[in-house]
């Protein structure tokens, strides 16, 4: 009977082994992607780029856009491009305010430049909108190569030619840029965006550049070449929540590599409160997971086709994400039965996990920081803060250890009873998966009086990084309570810098 | 496709060097990174393990 109870007592340790290893499979697949980045300066399409200036067909789709049409016509007028190849075609998704009769100002002032294509009944997503205006665009043989971008971001000026080069190479179907934070007003949540979009884009789809694989190229500024429109049937895939991303994958799926140009800067206005960042967010994640179904039969299957998504290192990367919130949870549950079961050994594996997070942490947030100098500095708070100051705290003891629970209490003549250290282990132990709930909640009180000092509070505290996790749990539930799975378009206000 | 400028090709394809000269600034930012952690590491090492 001993042996039994030995041999499940075993098997029951190495079960919370997984457990907690699961949480180190994200933690180092962020590490091999950081890693990568370098070699971007010998791995990269600049190669085989040629200064090319195709005409271009820029897809603006526009609902209810009257405070910020204007401003974007204008600007894509100046931009350093070739003045016969560019046209405009700004697509009305039946808006109720002032949009098609400013749109039809530019049309008069800027004849065979500005174009207006209005769809008299909308709300079907961005997809369907996009796609009123490709029929047209593809309709003639003018077009060489089709922008699509939102109403409201705005291209730096030397952006398009910086992006339209790569396609001088008929490999690449499309190319993408970094769309870069540009609000005017900037707070907390801003600052935090700004620094993921510098990790996620300049860093992120860099090493994707030399993985030869695309997770997705940015809806915001996405130029396809035709001949890559056209392999995918003429049209932005609909269905789905995620357009961009499902374009991405059909692109590579018909044989065509996709670029991501890091020095075409792309300014975009970005949600400034948790709720707004939740309900976009929600998007984004729904329709991840809708696009880890579609594709089931693509992931971890290296060699097959003529793309590199199967590859294991977009496989665990993709996953690393989509999955993040299990894998915090499924840790904190093994670190805590460790506990129970053989201390010295959650002591033991708890360091191994977290310091190889606080050496990943560091060093991508050092590399983050660097890329875009202007969002590094206004930024750098909330990349140290990225995870929240709670967790930044246990990356402190995980790498010193007896600094924080024995050398600054003693500082101050204290000491942690045995009790005090049990507690204080289980409550470190369990922080990553309470972080998420920390994060909801920040939400629910946020739109409360005093939210509006302890939301940002609780978002520094229990990190932004929790916060998207939260959300991705929320698009599980949503997805499996098959919820309505409506186009809400990210409320803007013109208030990108000018 | 149009008839673009000698000169607006010269200074795309300068543009094109000068961007491609810029990704090798990734590695002494990332030479920078490196050797902070591997500075916080000695420090865990020598000092508290």
């Amino acid at each position: 009977m001993d042996v039994f109870w030995d041999v499940l007592y075993n098997v029951l340790v190495i079960v919370l082994l997984v457990f907690v290893a699961t949480g180190a499979v994200p933690v180092i697949t962020a590490a091999v992607h950081f890693v990568i980045v370098p070699m971007h300066a010998f791995f990269n399409h600049y190669g085989k780029a040629e200064p090319y200036f195709p005409r271009v067909a820029i897809m603006v789709p526009a609902w209810n856009e009257a405070t910020v049409i204007s401003a974007t016509i204008e600007r894509l007028l100046a931009l350093e491009y070739p003045r016969e190849s560019l046209r405009i075609y700004v697509i009305d998704d039946a808006s109720t305010d002032d949009t098609p009769a400013i749109v039809s100002g530019w049309e008069a002032r800027e004849p065979g430049r500005v174009f207006l294509l209005r769809r008299e009944q909308g709300g079907q997503g961005k997809a369907h909108t996009l796609n009123h205006g490709i029929r047209v665009v593809l309709g003639d043989d003018w077009a060489e190569a089709v922008l699509i971008m939102d109403a409201d971001v705005i291209f730096t000026p030397s952006s398009l030619a910086k992006m339209t080069r790569h396609l001088s190479d008929p490999k690449v179907g499309a190319v993408s840029a970094y769309i870069a934070e540009g609000s005017r007003d900037r707070n907390y949540m801003t600052r935090f965006i700004a620094i993921e979009y510098v990790l996620a884009q300049l860093a992120s789809r860099r090493a994707q550049n030399v993985l030869g694989a695309h997770a997705c190229l940015a809806g915001g500024a996405q130029l396809h070449s035709r001949a890559n429109l056209e392999a995918i049937g003429g049209a932005i895939p609909t269905g789905t929540l995620a357009e961009d991303t499902v374009a991405t994958f059909e692109s590579q799926l018909h044989g065509r590599r996709m670029v991501f140009e890091p020095h075409a800067v792309v300014l975009a206005e970005e949600p400034g409160t948790i709720d707004a960042l939740w309900k976009q967010r929600l998007r984004w994640a729904r329709g991840n997971v809708q696009v880890s179904s579609i594709y089931r039969k693509v992931w971890f299957r290296p060699g097959h086709g003529v793309h590199h998504l199967g590859s294991i290192a977009f496989g665990a990367s993709w996953f690393s994400i989509f999955l993040l919130p299990f894998a915090m949870i499924l840790s904190s549950i093994g670190l805590v039965g460790l506990l129970l079961l053989q201390s010295d050994l959650a002591e033991l594996v708890f360091r191994a996990l977290w310091v190889t997070a606080a050496v990943t942490y560091i060093f991508s947030m050092l590399i983050g920081v660097q890329l875009d100098g202007r969002i590094g500095r206004s930024s750098w708070r909330e990349a140290f803060l990225f995870p929240g100051l709670v967790s930044f705290v246990v990356m402190i003891a995980a790498l010193f250890p007896g600094l924080i629970e024995e050398t600054l209490p003693s500082m101050f003549g204290l000491q942690l009873t045995p009790v005090g250290h049990t507690l204080l282990t289980l409550f470190i132990y369990l922080w990553i998966s309470l972080a998420m709930l920390g994060a909801w909640l920040a939400r629910v009180i946020e739109k409360t009086r005093a939210g509006r000092f302890f939301s940002p509070f609780l978002t520094y505290l229990v990190g932004y990084g929790p916060l998207l996790c939260a959300i991705t749990v929320d698009s599980y539930i949503k997805e499996w309570r098959k919820a309505d799975a409506v186009w809400i378009k990210t409320e803007k206000t013109g208030r990108v810098l000018g | 496709m149009n008839d673009t400028t000698r000169g607006e090709r010269g200074e795309a394809r300068e543009e094109l060097r000068r961007d491609r000269r810029r990704e090798y600034l990734l590695i002494p930012q990332a030479v920078i990174a490196l050797v902070i952690v591997i500075a916080i590491v000695w420090v865990r090492e020598v000092f508290f393990v």
